[in-house]
């Protein structure tokens, strides 16, 4: 077994035994409790608000509650001292995310096809699912590397959430309105991770779609740079040998 | 096996260097101890070893190869044992070991090593459950799972019953006469008694003082016997040079005329070798 499966493997067995799946998996039911009440027939224009509502923010907070407990634990000290890259460690947490996000993309999407109308292609919901998370996974690691504890990491999270987020809410829900602002939407990653969602049902050019992906791939490189260099000051000051 | 040459290291908000100029050697298959009171460097210079620190000045190879020129292959067959709890707490002793054992590619025989140190019996009991003294022995054997060659324990019997504490003695030294070396940080003086090859003491961030335990204990020694007596009334004390006391009258005065209270020879512990070069004051 690869260390990267190997430590894939752990982290999927650790987000089930810390409840991290079953967390996951209850705001996933809460998602399908706003379709089920929402009493909307066809739910192809909330369906992909609510997927970015997840993949934005739970990945920052699965990442920072994994990290926290193993600092809180010192198994990272344990992890520090193992023969793993810190690319691998950190790749690892981004996909363990990845998971729990596929699986709500999976209850929601299966729930909608069933219950309701909804007229979105699984295929580039899944591709964007996955592009949205990893992105946020390595938010939630910068997020993480920065704060001194739990609290510290959720306000951080909450900052990124209203600085980043919820203005392509409410510019999704009619609120913002404004054409110099909504343009300026497009500075932000939650923009691209809204515009892929909605791109298999909405009228998007398609370098629309392709700017968003190479937004979000772009993204990732530069956040995988700045983890991976800041992962030795977090190591240093984790490390308490 | 560690050669460490004019080691500096300035933590990035510090004024000052908090390592100054460091040079020491650990031989191979030693347990070579470094010593010295809290807040002096030890864990900086660990860190440094282990390659938990970059950015430090001066020279450390290992095995005849930069220190920094290794990847992460160096810990393939290095153990570190912690004095913290390093397991995630809410897995048992077996899968946390598990989880472990599937990244290094050298494996030891962990239920052996958990029948050694008396946790085979709880190895399906999760972490949180363990007492604290059981959690020690578990850092112990994670640190031995990849059948390391080298060896960092700090403070690897701190909290543990003396019953337990012996094993994991008899442990490490079956460990270096099986070829293995260790580096050992304590306080306890009398562990580093009974296991220490040789000890570094460390004061003000350098080495003060490196030699083997018997030959410190020569060197700042006094060879001296203390006699507490009874005369006209009053408790009297007079020391006397080892070396001469079998011609020393004064001494064989004593012994015969005076009532004896107490009697001394005053050999020197590692403790005030400890407090004498660190500058400790007690």
């Amino acid at each position: 077994m690869s260390l990267v499966a190997a430590l894939f493997r752990g982290e999927l067995e650790r987000q089930a035994r810390y409840n991290i799946i079953a967390a996951s998996l209850v705001v996933a039911i809460v998602w399908v409790g706003v379709l089920h009440f929402a009493e909307i027939g066809d739910v192809t224009a909330l369906l992909p608000l609510l997927l970015m509502i997840d993949s934005v923010t739970m990945p920052i907070i699965l990442v920072g509650a994994s990290m926290f407990f193993e600092k809180q634990e010192g198994s990272i000290r344990s992890l520090l001292v193992s023969p793993i890259h810190h690319g691998e460690y950190i790749g690892s947490k981004a996909a363990s995310t990845v998971v729990t996000s596929v699986l709500t993309l999976v209850i929601v999407f299966g729930y909608a096809r069933i219950f309701r109308e909804v007229h979105l292609g699984f295929g580039a919901l899944l591709g964007a699912v996955v592009l949205i998370s990893v992105f946020h996974a390595l938010v939630g690691v910068l997020i993480t590397y920065r704060a001194r504890d739990f609290t510290g990491m959720l306000m951080g999270m909450f900052r990124y959430v209203v600085i980043i987020m919820v203005p392509v809410v409410l510019e999704e829900v009619g609120i913002i309105q404004h054409e110099l602002l909504r343009r300026a939407l497009f500075l932000l990653p939650t923009k691209a991770a809204s515009t892929l969602l909605t791109a298999t049902a909405a009228d998007f050019a398609p370098w629309e779609i392709g700017a968003s992906i190479a937004y979000l791939v772009l993204g990732i490189v530069a956040l995988t740079v700045l983890a991976l260099r800041d992962f030795s000051n977090f190591a240093a000051r984790e490390s308490g040998v | 096996m560690f050669n460490v040459t004019g080691l500096k290291y300035r933590y990035p908000r510090n004024a000052e260097d908090t390592i100054r100029g460091m040079s020491f050697e650990v031989q191979g298959g030693e347990i070579f101890g470094l010593l010295g009171p809290s807040g002096v460097g030890k864990s900086t210079t660990q860190k440094i070893l282990v390659r938990l620190l970059q950015g430090y000045r001066g020279q450390v190879t290992y095995r005849g190869k930069d220190l920094r020129s290794f990847g992460k292959e160096f810990y393939q067959r290095v153990g570190v044992g912690f004095e913290m709890p390093v397991h995630f707490s809410k897995l048992t002793a077996e899968e946390n070991l598990a989880f472990f054992r599937r990244l290094y590619a050298n494996n030891a025989d962990t239920d052996e090593l958990l029948r050694r140190v008396g946790l085979y019996e709880d190895r399906n009991k999760k972490v949180n459950e363990f007492s604290k003294g059981m959690k020690i022995r578990l850092n112990f054997v994670r640190a031995l799972l990849n059948r390391p060659t080298f060896l960092f324990l700090d403070e690897p019997t701190i909290g543990l019953d003396p019953g337990n504490a012996r094993v994991i003695k008899q442990m490490i030294r079956e460990f270096r006469d099986d070829g293995g070396t260790v580096l050992l940080t304590t306080h306890l003086m009398n562990d580093v008694d009974e296991l220490c090859d040789r000890v570094a003491f460390m004061a003000h961030g350098t080495i003060v003082e490196t030699d083997t335990p018997k030959n410190l204990k020569l060197r700042h020694g006094q060879r001296q016997v203390e006699v507490e007596y009874e005369e006209d009334g009053d408790v009297c004390m007079q020391s006397f040079n080892l070396d001469h006391l079998a011609t020393d009258d004064t001494f064989f005065d004593i012994v015969r005329n005076r009532r004896i209270i107490t009697m001394h020879s005053k050999e020197t512990t590692l403790d005030d070798i400890f407090i004498k070069v660190t500058g400790v004051q007690t």
